[in-house]
Order: C-alpha cells, then structure tokens, then sequence
C-alpha cells in the first residue's frame, strides 16, 4: 500500500512545475513591442490634433469666431473642461510614448536617419506646447513610476526645444548607411524620408522658436542671428512646406479619421466656426475708420449694403475697392468664403471673382455687422456631403483629402523679415517679405480645388489659374514689390494672413508678444498699465507703432467691442490656455499650484504672460 | 519539466479526463449492499424528528444521517453498537438487535460535541478551534427561500454579507461584497467554491470587444449574468461563509474578500429516494412612482408637443391618456421542476439531479431559462482511500431589455400620455412610430426595442471536482483534488435600424463568444494527534495549489442591416465589420501550511501560511509570502462557568492576517494597438504598463465571541474587525498625462475599513407542537482612504457618473464609497449663494464630497414560527442611515412627469434660502437672499437643481423579502400511501412590502452591472425596476 502511495503522490507532484508554468502573462492579441518605424505613421498624424485645438486658436487670433468655443473667443476658458486641450493630449500621449520609444530603440539601433526624424517632431510638438500652455512638465515626462509631475518653467523648456531640434540635425547629417527600405518612406507622411527635408524642418524649428522672443529685449543681442542663419538653412521654396499627407477617401474611407479633420466627412466643422469680421475686414482691406472719441465706425452717408462703414486710411493688405490690378489679394477667394456665386459659374472670369461679398461674425456669433458669416464651405447651413446643394468633400484647406499644414517657407521668410527688421536690416526684411508674400501664393494655390460650373456641390470659387494670374498682379501691386512704406505692420499681417487659418497658435503667438497693441508703457502691461478691471484701451490705428491695424480685442474701445472681461480675468486678455483639465487639474493639482508669479491654480492663470512674450525676465 | 505550455495543458487535460472516468466507473460498481436492514426515526425528547444526526458503527468511520423527517436505514451485522450523535444532543451508544431501532436524544446544553465547519479546500475543522467569523447556511434554507439563485437567497441572512441585485429583471447580475469593499478598481467579490474547487463568477465585461464603446455594451446599460447563478439551489447541501481575510487565508489571493464555500449534496446511505419538487412563481412589478397626469407636453405652461418635457398646460378635458409605463410591464411567470434521486451504501453514495427554471420577467420579452444537470457521489474505495467527486452542467439562455437611461422605463415615461405607446409600429409594419401630437423625432419607443432589438447571453458549463482521500498511516491524510469550471457562454446585442430617431438608424450586431476554462489542483496532506493524556492536541497541514483562469474571447461588430429585421452578423455590411480577439490566461501555484496546537480542548493557537507564484506580476516580485494567526478560547469550558447553568458555550477568538493578492492578467508590458489614422502602425493604447508591479496586501485583524446560553436556546455572535489594503493595484489610475498614458496601473491606494457584524438568534418559543424562533444580524462598516498620491485630489470610478455629475469620488481622508459632486457655492459661514440676477443657488465648478453610500446599520430578521406540521416563516432586510442618489426623481424633475414638480409649478413663488453673492457674502453683514423665483416662469432646467438636490440622506429601509407559508403532511397521513415518504407544501411571497423614507424607485438600486468590479453602483437609483413582488406555490416530494 505504501507503494501505492508513493506513486500516486509522485504522480501528483509531476504537475508541480517549474517557471514555464506561470510564463503565460503574454499578450497574445497586441504586441507589447513594435519596431521603431512602425510608430512612425501614428506619430505623423497625430499633428490633426492642431488643427483640432485650432477651433479654439483661431478665434483667439481674431480668425474665426465660434458658437462653440466661445469662451476662448472672449479670453476665458471652459471650466473643468478638457476642452482646448488635445495639443497636450497629443504631444504627451498621442505622440508621446510612441515618439519616446521610436527615438530610444532608432539611437540603440543606430538608426540615426529615424532618431533624427523622431527629434525634430519631438522638438515641433514642445515648441507647439509651451507657445500655448506655457510651464510644463518636461524634465519629469515619460519617467516611469513617478506619481507627481513638476513643471518646468518655460525658458529651460524653449532651450530645450532648440536642442532637441539641433540634435536633430547632427543626427540626420551622421553616415547611415542602414538598408531601410521603405520602413520609413512609406510610414513618414510628412517628407517621405526625405532627410535634406527634414534637416530644413528642424532648422525650421527652431526658426519659428527665436521668432517668438522678438519683442524681448535682448531679442537683437540674443536670438536675431540664430534665427537668421537658421533661416538660412531652412527651407528654400514652398516645395519643402511641411504638409502631413493623409489617406482621405471621404465616405468610403475604411476608417472616417483617414479623412481631415476639418472636412466635410468627419463634420467638425458644421456652421458654428466662421470667418471673423476681422479676417474680412484684413483680406479685403476693409478695416474701418473709428472715431477717436466715441470708438464708432463712421457711417457711410451713400453707403450700400456691403461697404456701410467709412475705411480707414491706411490699409496693409489690399485696397480691394480699387479695382485696380495689384489691389486684388486673390487668397480672400480661398482663404475666407463666401455665399456670392452659389451656383459656382464663371470661376475663371475675374470681374466676376472679384464681385464676391464676404461677411464676418463676431467672436460668437455668426451674425456680423455687415451681414452673416457662412460656414468655411460657404453656405449658411451646417456642412452637408449631399443633397440637392452640399459642400462635396469641402474646399480649400477644409477638404477631406487637404493634407494638414504645420509650417511654411512664407512663414519661415516672415520670420526672418521680422528679426531682419528688428535688427534694422530694412532691405533685407523687405525681401525676405516680398519672397513670404509671394511663397504664401503659391502655398495658398496649391490646394485650390476648383467647383464644377452650376454645380453646388463644393469646391472653390476660382480656378488656379485665375489665381495665379491675380497673385502676379498682386506681388507686382502697390501691396508688396510697389510697397513705399513698408513696416512691421506689413511683415505682421501678411505672416497673419499666410497663416490663416492653419496656424492660428503661431498667430496667436505674434499678438501675443506684441500685446495684442495694448496701450501701455514701460515694460509690463499689467492692470493699470494697459488696462483696468473693465477696460482694454488699445492703440488707435492711426498709433505708427500699432502692429496689427485694424485689431481690437473683445473689449476693446471701439463699436462693437465694448463689454468686459469674465470677473477673474481681471481685466486682462488671455495669454495661455490652462493646462487640459483632466490630465493637471484633475491629477496632478499640487505640482501645477506651486507655478510663479500666477499659481497655475489662480482664477487668472489663463492671463499670466508666459516667458515668450514677456520683455525681460520674469518676476518670481 | 514541460518543455511548453501547451504540452502541460494537454497532459493535464488527459489526467483529468482520466479522473473522470475512475469517478464514474467506481461510483457504480460500489452500490452493493450487505448486512442487514435496520431503519428507525430520531427524535427529541418532545418526539420531534431530528434530521442530520449521525449514526455511525462504532470504531469506525461507517454510517449514515437521519433525513428530512429524522428517519435512518443502515446495513449492519446484528450485534453491531451504533453511536448516534447530533449536535447539542448528549452522544449516545446502541446495540442492534432488529430491523427497527428508534432512538429518542436528550439535549445536551453543556457539553457540545465536535461542531465542524467547513474551511478551505473542503476540509472540516472544529469550530472551536477556528479563531475568525465563519458562518454556516443550511442548504434546505436556500431552496426554501423561493429565490431561483442561491445568492439572492443569502440576502439578509448573514451579517457583513452585502447582495446589491442590479434589477429585478431575470438573470440580473449580482454584486456580492462581504464585509467591506476591498479594491476600489478591482473585483470586491468573495471567492466561491464548490466542494473544494473555485467556481468561476464572473460577470460579462464588455470594455475592449468589437463595438465595445457603443451604448448597447456599458456597464450602465446593459447586464448579462453573473456566472454564479447558475448553481442549482436544490444541489446546496450547506453553504459557509468565510468572511474576511483571515477566514479564508489559505485559498489565497482570490479569497482577500472572504469566501462563500459551497458543499454539493452527495447523496444519503440507506435506503434509496427520489425526491421531486416545483414552485410556480407570479411576480408583478411594483414601487416605481407614479407619473402626473395633469399636465401636457410643453414648457412654462404652454402645450407644445416639440417638448418631451411636461410642463405644458392642462389636459384638454376629456382628453384619453394612456398608461403608457402599464403597456411595458406583464405578469411575470416563473417555474421549476427539480428531480433528485439518491442511494447508496455505507460504503458509496450517488445522488443525480435534473431541474428545469423557465422564468419570464414583469418586462415583456425578458425571459431566463436554466437547465441544470448534476451528479455526486462518494465512495470508501479501500480502507486507505476515499473518493467524492461532482459533476453539474448548466445550460442558460436570457434575453434582457437595457438598462438606466436606456431602459424602456426611462423610454415609456418620455413617451407623451395622450399617445397609445403599444402601437409601437408604423403603418407598414416594419417601421418604428412616432407618437401623435408630439412633433420632435427624438423619442424611441420601448416596446420596439423591446421586440425588435435582442440582448441575449446564453452559456453551457461544466463545474466539476473529484478528490482522493487517502490515510496512509494512522492519524495521516493526503487528499489530492481535481477541478475545472469550463463554460462557453455567447453575448448577443442587436440593434434594428429603425429603432433610432427618425428612423433614421444603420442597425448593428455584436456578437461575442466567451470561454472561460479554471483548471485548480489541490494536494493537502495532514497529520493530527493528541499527546499528553489527550490534552495537548496537535495538527499540521501543508498543501500545493495550482489554478489557471484562462479566457478567450472573440468578438465581431458590424452595422447597416441589410434587412432591417432579420438579427445575424450575416446581414451586416461586409465592409464595417470589425473583429477583435482576447485571451488571457492567469495561472497561481501556492503552498499552504496550517499548524494548530490546541489544550484541553478549550484554548487553540492555530498558525497558516502561504506563499503564491503569480503570472501576473513581473518574475522579481511574483512570489509573496503571507501569514496568519489564530487563537480561540472557550470559555465555557473553565469549571467555574461550567456551573453557571445558562451559559452552553462562550468562545473568544481573535485572529491576523495577511493576504497578498495579484493584479489582472496583462497589466505589466504594454499593449500596442492598431491606429485608425492614414498609414496604420502601431500606437500605445489608454493604459500604460507597470513593470514594477507589486502585489497588493491586506491585513486583517478581528477579534469575537460566539455563546449559545440558556440550554442553547439563545445563540449569538459578535466580531469586530479592521483591515487594511495597501498598495492597492488600481486598474486606470489617473495622473498627469505626462506619465505618456491617460490611465496607469500602479500600486497606490491604501485604505482602512472597520466594522462589526452581530447576530443573535433565540428560540422564543419551544414546545413538543409550538416553536418560535427569531434571528436578528446587523453589520456596520466604515472605511477611510489613508494614501493616495499628493497630486491627485479624486479618484473616481467613471462608470458611476449616472446622474447630474455626482460619481463616486475617492479622496484621503474620506470613506470609499463616497459621493462627490458640485454642491452649491457657500460663504465661509455655509450660506448658500444665490445668484444676484436670477435668484438661483449658485453651483460650484470643484467636485466636493456630498455624502457616503454606506449605510450606518445593515440588518436582516429571520422568524419562523412552528406549530406541529405547519411552519410560517419570514425575513426582513434593511438598512439605516443610507445616503442614496436619487437619479429617477432627478430624471422626472427635469421631465417634469413626477407629481413633486407640478406641486412646484403650482406652489408659491420660492425664495431660496441663502445669501446673495454680491461681495459682502463673507462679511459680517451678507445680504439674505429675498429674491422669489417663480418655478412657472421657468422650463425645465431649474427643476433639476443641482447635484446636492439629488442626494437623499439618513435613509432607512426595511423589506420584507421573504414569507413563507409550509405544511408538511402528518406521518399517518404518509403511512397510508406507500409511496410517499414525505410531502411538503408551501407558499412564498417574496419582497411583498416595503417601508422606507426614500423617495424615489428603489433605495437599495445598483445602477451598475457586478462585471465593473471597484466600488459598484449600489445607493444609485437611475430608472432600475426594483425586485418585483411576488408569490409562489410550490410541492415537494419524496418518494419511497
């Protein structure tokens, strides 16, 4: 019986086993580990997330307004909201990790061509970031098992920026003689592989970097040579735009996302963001003339309809009342719509173009002065793919199968222009001005996408080539090469305009760092030095050193503009938007309440000037 | 030893296969009898029966047990002394000397005998010697109790024992919690186990299958079946409760939350029966409120059917009105049919069971059928060596309706009255109707997602165990068991393109096949011996645990129907069909030791240990060792108590322990998934990885006392106990996104609870016709978090977010189970501030903590009542001081379809109590608000108020759940037919009666399906049917 015994309790603890036993916690439906290419894909797309944040922006650069983030339209924000925040998602968590992993395993591997990629996103992404939100956590991001994240302040993170983008291009000069096939052609949607590219790209960075600090004041000493000779390494012609290209495919499209974000198939961009009265009044060079004294427009005595209002003088961008050539910017075609010509005839006759109405909203609503805003597609009607009238796969930029803009050749010569002019190289910004205008053309035709003749289905409203004869006319006009007073506030707006609607946070940037022309003096406008509790008062238009003529903030002294600012802004516009709520708000309250000067806790942490934008130093 | 798993598997498989095989073959070939017949009945000394005692040859283990109404049949030689013992009755000697033998007991109130219970792995200890709060439940109790799952059934009988129903509807899941929520992310269920092996209970968890993120998959809107419904009642032999950590420490991790161990009926030696039963059930719904009747669809009392809100104007006069909430609603009809039959010797047992539960619900088209087929037996193969084993298989098929906000009470009561909602059909048949009158195209019709849409589970399982006793040596044992809990279960959610606004829907189909298979070997081996002239009592045990919990999933999803009404996966678009797949497996080897050393029967000390491997940790921290110790004494059995002539029994006990527990499966490297952006590749998903998972501990310590006093007629038990869980593995922990992730595993929380748990039960009554007895059990618990990290300020459980935006919020220094929410805002005095403009109460933008689900008491009240065969029965449960969130009258509120917000609308102009925010509200003179609101001059927004409104405090709460009505026909009356050897009848009413201060649905609602696991949605109240009320006839019959 023992024996018995004996064998069944060995044959008992045969099942007694061994490491393999418990070696089972492996994901069997999702690899725990990709090659660094196969990231590459994900982490280039994710850039639709700028132009998801961009609904936001844009009202806040005087773009667009909107009926639906119209809290960022007044310089106030959605309390306990993530709204406004994808940028943070992106850089953190959409690119994030994956970005993270891609550069680490390409270094280890030697992959250097796909390590200097993955930095020079890694640089775009921050500089992006810390130009919206300001502090950050940076040196605390990706480390494993830490449970609190502190913020970095934003000049070690601008440095840090530019590093990344340096270290970019030392990577992507190094020898790599690694067979990569099309691991990376095929995955990069932003040049294809094509590494002379992306070098100008991470120069590009690094350009639009130092352009922020402009209005510091060590900006000539400091910064205005990096930028020119970064600039100088950048890109040469639109050719090297950085554009993401997608898959498109409207409706049939296997997944929707394969589609832009701002075209008609993923309906984000219904009737409730339209063109702001600013836009128009810029692109068609119909700033109204104000009356120092009482803030209103002057009312025309023999006004008609579309022109009620007295212009003012002085117009940077187009005098289109003149009809004249040269006076004709054709981008308002492109760039703003119109409900003018419906029925999408004569797209090639310019007499007719040029009789198109543009009407401008509010910050918040769509109902403007002069008449409504259409939707960006150019109905007055939420963005429809069929029907008896629909928008088709949209227009312009706000196509289905428009690749994403995140920088260009216009906006790096603006750049330049602008650290050129600081630094009193007057001849040399008014050229580097004449190449961004003319750059900013042949960018803005590119993705002109002609409407079939009496068909109201979508499209533009010209033809390109109608557009490029227009924008020769143009640059030769008394606007651009015929320019006699040529100043900042010609290098300014035209960036502006280069960079409507796409880049609205770089836009947002410029007036920022110029104050939005709030009349202050000394070095910080603060409350009771450019404003109080209630009031703005900005620079009139007929001020010389006013930058952006025409802009009036919300209040502002002017018709139109007066009311006030929610209670906690204590009179002040908004300068950064909050940290996204569920991520710093929600999880990680200590770290973002121990910011300076302003708590980022403070009811006004939205109105704290971050480091960019401030002259000198901060105060701590 | 196994170069692959795969290899280990089969080998595995093929040996239990071959367990299999030796259990039925042996347990057939060992029916044979011997001896001769001697039958009897025991009674008491009034001549009561006594069922349960044990008649056993003396100086051996041989025997039988009295049954039902206190009748034995044993084969012995003649001449053989039987021992007759039962617990509380005095041990008693007989010598066989005929075929009849009746024994009278006489009650024993000093001396009790060896009262065992069952502990872990199946195995009996002396409840003297068990140092922590165990509880036992007769198996006759849940099948009497009229509940068609057990676990239903335990409702309100134990203390610290927590069921939260997910609705009344059939085959809803159930939230079971045992003393205290231990994980605020993970499960909080305790461990089940049948006759030894872990049963699996798992509810369906939707998250991560194809179509997952849609509405027709969340833990809020839809429920499938927790697995441990489908455990036949009329199969319990008993049911013990081990609660707590420590009562259950050597089942390991899966038993941190206590364990509920079931033991099978195996059949009775003697002569052999079959045993039929059936109850028909009738249920109907009852205690959702009521809707106004008064006014029409509009806003500020103007009729205007674009609105589904009623605040419009009256009812035209002699305008119809229908019940429109009556036309989802039927009668509810449930029945079950249960054969048994059983036999054996004393030598081998063998007991086969059919039973058959059809059940429809009170909301049409919602069914439950189960079939469940089981066999047990036992055997003494050798002198060496025994043998148990069980087999059950389950079949079950249910069809449900969605829940909370889609639920077609949500739906019926949005329906305007002045329509007739049951003509739920368009014109052609085919097509959803929209109401009369009502112009918008939002409303969805009930009835045709009701018969038109399909949430359907159905699952085959297979629980089964087998075990091998062997004593090799004197006062040895080795038992080594086999078990495997295997199912396939099938998720169906179909959605008809016409049921959508306007009609205007693509119809979808989900299907998702589940499989589960829990494989767990068990070998214990023992030695027990008593020295020094038996005083000193010594037993050791050490034992080697291996289970797997291995899932498989696929799933598939696709939308636009072909044919609008036809339900299969086939008539999707090809093109939008997504298919996912998930398997997982977890695997856990431990070793156990358990070394009691007891004196003189009185004073035990008794130490456990184990130590388990984990695949799901990382290998450095995969192995964690925890202890436990124990110690009662019995008081009672000191000389000078021992005179004291009321006190039977008085043991304390008091008891530590650790138990580690591990995390999910998957949870330590990262999972890259699929991106649907242009070019594919991979990307991470929400959730980061943790490669420095640890384990989680809980550590438990309780202290208690178990008496029984006045000749046993007064029986009581107190424990009061404390844990603490920390490093809690929080699933989905939220940080700063700068972790690279949105959600994170990481071991954060640590949390304590406290509490006690009491019961009492007292023969009130005993006569040889009249006994009366009354039961009463409470517990309190509290819990307060102690650590989460600095940065965070709430964690919350997402799926609780049900009403308003009140959720379930955890922050340090308040209970786990509390609510948060955005209160009104308040001055530094706690004014309320109202708005300068219009008058209202301001609303905080923060989440703040507005009250805690907990209830201050839980209480249960068990009576029977016995007068010579008849027996009345009854059970009450409740609860005080509960805090419920009243998401129903916030719904009708807003709706304007309760009768509160017509008084409203009618009353007086309402100034709001509080002071105007106007800068002065933090001096010393703030302005009262004097601002009247007039509510008629408002639409609906201001009659849903906000979340502080919703929140119901101090609620009590008593049910009666149970009352039961039994005649068992008199023995004369049996004798004449000779085939019956006992008849039963009865009649129950379940959940007849309600009485509470609560104003809303139900104040013991659990808005959330038990597959989200965490805190739960117990004390939320968002359109759920309540348990309906209901009656059943029911016959049970044993037959000779």
């Amino acid at each position: 019986m023992k024996k018995k015994f004996i064998y069944i309790l060995s044959l008992f603890f045969s099942l007694v086993s061994c490491e393999e036993y418990l070696d089972v916690n492996t994901n069997v439906d999702g690899p725990s580990y990709a090659d660094g290419y196969l990231y590459l894909a994900n982490i280039t797309q994710q850039y639709n997330g700028v132009y998801w944040d961009g609904r936001a922006l844009a009202p806040m650069a005087q773009m667009w307004g909107t009926t639906s983030y119209s809290n960022f339209a007044l310089n106030y924000y959605n309390v306990g909201s993530d709204s406004a925040g994808e940028i943070w998602r992106m850089t953190y968590w959409n690119q994030g990790q994956n970005l993270e992993n891609m550069i680490n395993q390409s270094i280890a591997a030697e992959d250097w061509t796909l390590a200097g990629i993955g930095y020079a996103m890694k640089a775009f992404s921050w500089d992006l970031l810390t130009k919206v939100h300001g502090e950050l956590p940076m040196t605390d991001a990706f480390v494993p098992d830490l449970l609190s994240h502190d913020y970095d302040y934003q000049k070690e993170i601008y440095a840090q920026v530019r590093e990344w983008a340096y270290k970019s291009i030392e990577l992507l000069e190094r020898a790599d003689d690694h067979v990569y096939a099309d691991k990376i052609s095929s995955n990069d949607f932003i040049y294809e592989g094509n590494k002379d590219k992306w070098i100008k790209f991470a120069y590009a960075v690094i350009v639009r970097n130092l352009s922020s600090l402009t209005n510091k004041t060590d900006f000539t000493s400091t910064y205005a040579q990096e930028l020119i000779d970064a600039a100088s390494k950048s890109f040469q012609s639109p050719d090297d735009d950085a554009t993401v290209s997608i898959a498109g495919g409207s409706q049939s499209a296997p997944f929707s996302s394969f589609n832009n974000f701002w075209g008609t198939a993923r309906g984000n961009l219904l009737d409730n963001y339209f063109q702001h009265e600013y836009a128009v009044q810029v692109f068609t060079g119909t700033v109204p003339d104000y009356d120092e004294a009482t803030g209103d427009k002057t009312n025309l005595e023999f006004a008609n309809e579309y022109y009620p209002y007295a212009l003012a003088e002085n117009q940077i961008i187009t005098d289109t009342l003149v009809n004249e050539p040269g006076h004709f910017d054709p981008r308002a075609t492109v760039k703003l719509s119109t409900t003018s010509n419906t029925n999408y005839e004569n797209l090639s006759n310019a007499d007719s173009v040029k009789t198109y109405q543009y009407f401008g909203g509010t910050f918040t609503s769509a109902s403007g002065p002069i008449g409504t805003a259409p939707s960006v597609y150019g109905r007055i009607a939420n963005s429809a793919y069929e029907g008896a009238e629909h928008d088709g796969t949209g227009r312009w930029l706000f196509r289905d199968d428009a690749p994403y803009v995140m920088t260009t050749y216009a906006e790096i010569q603006f750049c330049l222009a602008e650290a050129y002019w600081k630094t009193n190289q007057t001849t040399l910004a008014f050229d580097a001005f004449k190449r961004g205008v003319s750059a900013d053309m042949q960018t803005s035709a590119r993705y002109i996408k002609t409407g079939s003749s009496g068909s109201p289905t979508g499209g533009d409203k010209i033809t390109s080539a109608l557009f490029n004869t227009l924008a020769d006319e143009y640059l030769e006009g008394p606007f651009v090469a015929g320019l006699t007073d040529f100043s900042l506030s010609h290098i300014m707006m035209q960036k502006w305009v280069s960079l409507y609607p796409w880049g609205a946070a770089e836009a947002w940037v410029d007036m920022r760092k110029y104050h939005f022309d709030v009349d202050y003096t000394g070095e910080y406008p603060s409350e009771g030095n450019g404003w109080t509790q209630t009031t703005v008062e900005q620079k009139w238009d007929t001020n010389p050193s006013k930058v952006y003529k025409g802009l009036y903030l919300s209040p502002a002294q002017v018709q139109g503009r007066k009311g006030t600012y929610n209670i906690n802004n204590e009179g002040s516009p908004s300068y950064r938007i909050r940290p996204r709520f569920n991520s710093e708000y929600m999880w990680n309250l200590k770290s973002l309440e121990i910011l300076t000067p302003i708590s980022g806790t403070a009811p006004n942490y939205h109105t704290s000037i971050p480091w960019f934008a401030y002259p000198g130093e901060l105060p701590q | 030893m196994f170069t692959s798993t795969n290899e280990n598997n089969s080998f595995m498989r093929k040996k239990i296969k071959a367990f299999f095989l030796i259990f039925f073959t042996t347990s057939f070939a060992l029916l044979s009898a011997q001896n001769i017949s001697v039958s009897g009945t025991v009674a008491d000394e009034t001549g009561t029966p006594l069922p349960g005692v044990t008649i056993l040859v003396k100086g051996t283990k041989k025997g039988t047990a009295t049954d039902f109404n206190g009748k034995y049949n044993i084969s012995v030689a003649e001449g053989t002394t039987l021992v007759i013992s039962s617990i509380g009755y005095k041990k008693q000697e007989q010598v066989v000397s005929g075929s009849t033998l009746n024994i009278t007991m006489v009650e024993d109130a000093s001396v009790l005998g060896e009262v065992m219970i069952t502990a872990e792995f199946g195995q009996k200890r002396a409840e003297r010697g068990v140092g922590a709060a165990t509880q036992t439940i007769d198996g006759s109790t849940i099948t009497e109790s009229g509940r068609e799952n057990f676990i239903t059934a335990l409702s309100g009988r134990v203390p610290g024992l927590q069921i939260s129903s997910t609705s009344g509807a059939p085959g809803a899941s159930s939230n079971v919690v045992l003393r205290n929520i231990t994980s605020i992310s993970g499960s909080n269920q305790p461990l089940y186990v049948v006759d030894g092996v872990p049963m699996n209970n798992s509810s369906f968890d939707p998250n991560g299958m194809a179509g997952g993120a849609t509405s027709e998959y969340s833990v809020n809107n839809s429920d499938f079946s927790s697995r441990g419904n489908d455990f036949n009642p009329e199969d319990v032999e008993s049911i013990t409760v081990l609660k707590g950590a420590g009562a259950a420490a050597l089942y390991g991790s899966d038993a941190s939350n206590g364990a509920i161990i079931i033991t099978t009926k195996k059949g009775k030696a003697g002569k052999g029966r079959v045993t039929f039963s059936n109850y028909i059930k009738l249920s109907n719904a009852y205690g959702y409120p009521e809707m106004q009747d008064k006014y029409a669809n509009g806003a500020r009392g103007t009729t205007n059917y674009y609105y589904t809100s009623k605040y419009g104007g009256l009812y035209p006069d002699g305008q119809q009105l229908y019940d429109n909430v009556d036309a989802i609603l039927q009668t509810g009809v449930q029945q079950r049919y249960n054969v048994a039959v059983e036999g054996g010797s004393d030598k081998a047992t063998i007991r086969a069971s059919f039973s058959q539960l059809n059940e429809t619900g009170v909301i049409k088209t919602t069914e439950y059928e189960r079939t469940n087929l089981s066999l047990s037996g036992r055997a003494q193969i050798t002198d060496w060596l025994k043998f148990e084993g069980s087999m059950q298989y389950t079949g079950t098929e249910n069809n449900k309706v969605r829940r909370g906000t889609e639920s077609p009470l949500y739906r019926a009561m949005l329906w305007p009255v002045v329509d007739d909602m049951s003509n739920y059909l368009a014109e052609d048949g085919l097509h959803m109707r929209n109401p009369e009158y009502y112009h918008d195209v939002d409303l969805l019709n009930p009835l045709f997602d009701m018969y038109n849409n399909k949430y359907y589970d159905e699952s085959d399982r297979i629980l089964g165990n087998v075990s091998l006793n062997f004593t090799p040596i004197k006062n040895a044992f080795l038992r080594a068991q086999v078990g495997w809990d295997v199912a396939n279960q099938t998720y169906v959610s179909s959605r008809n393109p016409y049921y959508a606004y306007n009609n205007a829907g693509d119809g979808s189909y989900s299907l998702v096949n589940s499989n589960y298979s829990d494989p767990s070997i068990n070998i214990l081996s023992g030695y027990d011996n008593k020295f020094l002239d038996d005083k000193l009592s010594v037993s050791a045990q050490v034992g080697y645990h291996q289970l797997e919990n291995k899932i498989t999933r696929a799933s598939t999803y696709g939308t636009n129907f072909i044919d609008a009404s036809f339900q299969s996966i086939n008539n999707v678009d090809p093109l939008t069909i997504v298919s996912k797949q998930r398997n997982t497996k977890r695997r856990v080897q431990g070793i156990s030791g358990q070394f009691q050393v007891g004196y003189n029967n009185m004073a035990f000390l008794t130490f456990r240990a184990r130590n388990d491997w984990s695949s799901t940790l990382p290998k450095e921290n995969n192995s964690y060792f925890y202890p436990s110790i124990e110690g009662s004494f019995v008081l009672s059995d000191l000389d000078f108590i021992k005179e004291i002539e009321a006190i039977n029994y008085i043991k304390l006990r008091g008891s530590w322990s650790q138990v580690g527990k591990d995390a999910n499966p998957l949870q330590i490297d990262p999972e890259l998934q699929t991106t649907g952006l242009t070019g594919g590749g991979y990307k991470y998903g929400f959730t980061g990885p943790n490669r420095n998972l640890k384990p989680e501990i809980t550590t438990g310590q309780e202290v208690g006392v178990d008496f029984r006093l006045f000749k046993n007629r007064v029986k009581g038990t107190f424990s009061y106990f404390e844990t603490e869980n920390s490093n809690q593995i929080i699933q989905g922990f939220r940080l700063s996104y700068a972790t690279g992730f949105v959600l994170n595993t990481l071991n954060v929380g640590t949390f304590e609870t406290k509490g006690w748990e009491a019961a009492i039960d007292v023969d009130v009554l005993k006569t040889k016709d009249l006994t009366w007895n009354v039961g009463v059990n409470g517990s309190h618990g509290t819990s307060e978090v102690v650590y989460l990290p600095e940065n965070v300020t709430e964690y919350y459980n997402a799926y609780t977010w049900l009403s308003g935006n009140i959720r379930t919020g955890i922050s340090v220094g308040n209970p786990i189970t509390s609510l948060t929410g955005r209160a009104y805002e308040r001055n530094d005095n706690g004014d309320i501030l109202i708005s300068p403009t219009s008058g209202l109460p301001l609303t905080s933008s923060e989440w703040s903590n507005l009250g805690n689900r907990e209830p201050d008491l839980r209480f249960g009240i068990t009576t029977r009542l016995k007068y010579k065969n008849l027996t009345l029965s009854g059970l009450f449960s409740g609860r005080l001081g509960a805090t419920v969130v009243n998401g129903t009258k916030r719904y009708m509120m807003q709706r304007g379809t309760s009768w509160e917000s017509v008084e409203l609308r009618e009353g007086p102009d309402q100034v709001f109590e509080g002071v105007i925010k106007d800068g002065n509200e933090n001096t010393a003179n703030p302005t009262t608000n004097t601002i009247s609101v007039d509510y008629g001059t408002y639409g609906s927004s201001i009659f849903t108020g906000g979340d502080e409104d919703w929140i119901e405090k101090d609620i009590k709460y008593i049910r009666l759940r149970e009352l039961r009505l039994a005649y068992r026909l008199p023995d004369d009356l049996l004798k004449k037919s000779k085939l019956l050897n006992s008849m039963n009848l009865y009649f129950v009413a379940n959940d007849l009666f309600t009485w509470t201060n609560y104003s809303g649905i139900d104040a013991v609602g659990n808005a959330v399906s038990a597959a989200a696991g965490g805190v739960g949605g117990e004390g939320y109240d968002v359109m759920a049917i309540p348990n309906p009320r209901s009656y059943s006839i029911g016959l049970s019959i044993i037959l000779n």
